[in-house]
């Protein structure tokens, strides 16, 4: 017998919220909106979608500190 | 993003080696996974692709030595040019699949500054096209992130 349907999270843009957000989750809930649009029209996936925007948030030596394998400290 | 530590980039080597790669007069962009990284791409790799114009093996030798990075050239035992350290990430590209000559390539990359260094990083779209073209098992892992991270990127692009 099949269960209830599970909500696809990524599609769930329109979900129920909390009352009150900090400006900071407004602005990563809004970059999550934006990936999930982004990947309506393109197909990607929104996590990859949203990492990356995240990502564009940062200086070029965060970037490279979220990049590797191993650190570059001494 | 929350963190108490200082972002730290390139290893003070690295930092030293790719300084005195611009002393030397060599001609390099970074290409591969942290080219794709410093564009946004939510993806980790081992090292630091780096591709050199031809004719800069004096030039990469001399920096290395300025810099105290362990360079060994390629063919001295059948091996590619590797080089070794510590706090070394480095790797040299001898070609990129799929794209045309260094020099071709390079109207197709931009300047970031990395730990103040201007650094030439081969644009998305170009990673994205050698990955698809070496396709081996690692480069057809990193492309569905490589793509999303080039939907984002034109998002940027568009509204910043």
């Amino acid at each position: 017998m099949a269960g209830p349907r599970a909500r696809s999270y990524s599609h769930d843009v329109e979900s129920e919220r909390p009352v009150e957000l900090s400006s900071e989750q407004e602005h990563y809930l809004s970059l999550w909106q934006e990936a999930v649009l982004l990947s309506k029209n393109t197909g990607h996936d929104p996590s990859d979608i949203y990492h990356a925007l995240c990502n564009l948030e940062l200086t070029p030596e965060e970037q490279l500190d979220g990049g590797f394998i191993r650190a570059g400290r001494t | 993003m929350a963190g108490s530590s200082e972002p730290v980039g390139l290893s003070p080597t690295e930092q030293a080696f790719l300084r005195a790669l611009h002393s030397e007069g060599v001609s390099f962009m970074l290409v591969g996974v942290t080219a794709a990284r410093l564009q946004g791409a939510p993806v980790v790799t081992e090292d630091i692709d780096l591709w050199f114009a031809e004719g800069s093996q004096g030039g990469i030798v001399a920096a290395a030595k300025q810099a105290g990075v362990v360079y060994v050239p390629g063919g001295v035992a059948m091996n590619p040019p590797m080089f070794g350290g510590r706090d070394v990430r480095l790797d040299q590209v001898l070609s990129m699949s799929g794209l045309g000559s260094f020099d071709e390539e390079l109207a197709n990359t931009s300047v970031r500054e990395v730990n103040g260094i201007p650094l030439r990083v081969l644009n998305l779209e170009r990673i994205i096209e050698s990955k698809r073209a070496a396709n081996r098992d690692k480069d057809r892992a990193v492309l569905p992130a490589l793509e999303a991270a080039l939907v984002a990127l034109r998002s940027r692009e568009r509204t910043p």
